[in-house]
């Protein structure tokens, strides 16, 4: 951490080496795309290193680096969805730009046809259901870390999950019946 | 109409066993190309001070403090009234004598 805060860019660099498929795997899990995704977590770590002389010393970077993901993400997709607005009141478009078919990397092939579903699911939740939804299950957090990570309450991120599930369950439904009719 | 409960169930299941998006390739590399880049305190200050806004609002600020003593000074310099009339009143009743200034 020291060496850290002093700014040596081989502790950097193994800083980078060791948490960017964490900071990637997050960012990509709630961006849905990979330029966006690559562009927030190199954002990420040129922020820990310009503020790295305010790193606490009894603070864990991963937590640092989980919450500055979230919300580089989060701020992504509100950018995303003004253009989207944008476009709708200048005309040019008569709605919000679908996202393309989303397909992890890591899923397995029995998943994917699902997870794809799944995934689109996910983008219409409110944001901090996705963000609680994405770091549970694609970064395997227990929700006492989450709460950590999003300063929040425990009892507050158990609520953000169970509203969640409950709306993905909504979403999935609605979409399989229109489906199968 | 087919049973959707399997499918909705599957779904929500779809992410278990998961395995952790890899960063791109050379990621690292541009990170580190990006940060040598990042400029040092000091290069932040020098570029902070010689902005022009920041010199404007230096300068309306010397402005402001010089007219604030100037007027401020003005109105306080001004001796009241009573004092005056103390003064006056002092200067009156001590003539100094040549024969008194003498030891």
């Amino acid at each position: 951490m020291e060496a850290l805060r002093n700014g040596d860019l081989d502790t950097f660099r193994s800083v980078v080496d060791a948490s960017k498929d964490k900071v990637y795997n997050t960012a990509l899990g709630l961006l849905q795309h990979t330029g966006e995704a690559e562009d927030v977590a190199q954002e990420v770590f040129v922020k820990l290193f310009e503020n790295r002389d305010r790193l606490r010393m009894d603070a864990s970077v991963d937590t640092w680096l989980y919450r500055v993901t979230v919300n580089a993400a989060l701020d992504q997709l509100r950018k995303r969805k003004r253009k989207g607005f944008n476009y709708r009141v200048n005309g040019a478009a008569q709605e919000m730009p679908e996202l393309p078919h989303f397909d992890h990397p890591g899923i397995k092939m029995e998943n994917r046809e699902h997870a794809r579903v799944l995934f689109n699911a996910i983008h219409q939740l409110p944001e901090m259901q996705q963000a609680v939804f994405v770091l549970h299950n694609m970064e395997g957090k227990t929700y006492r870390e989450i709460a950590t990570i999003l300063k929040k309450s425990l009892t507050s991120v158990e609520s953000l999950m169970a509203r969640a599930k409950l709306k993905l369950q909504e979403l999935l439904r609605n979409y399989f019946e229109t489906q199968l009719k | 109409m087919k049973d959707s409960s399997n499918d909705i169930e599957r779904a929500m299941h779809a992410l278990d066993g998961i395995q952790r998006a890899e960063a791109p390739p050379y990621f690292t590399a541009r990170v580190m190309e990006r940060v040598s880049a990042v400029p040092g305190r000091w290069e932040m200050a020098a570029r902070f001070i010689t902005r022009p806004l920041v010199w404007a609002a230096c300068l309306v600020f010397i402005l402001m403090l010089n007219a604030f003593l100037f007027f401020g000074n003005n109105r306080s310099g001004a001796i009241p009234e009573e004092s005056t009339y103390e003064l006056f009143s002092l200067t009156d009743y001590r003539t100094f004598e040549t024969e008194t200034l003498e030891p």
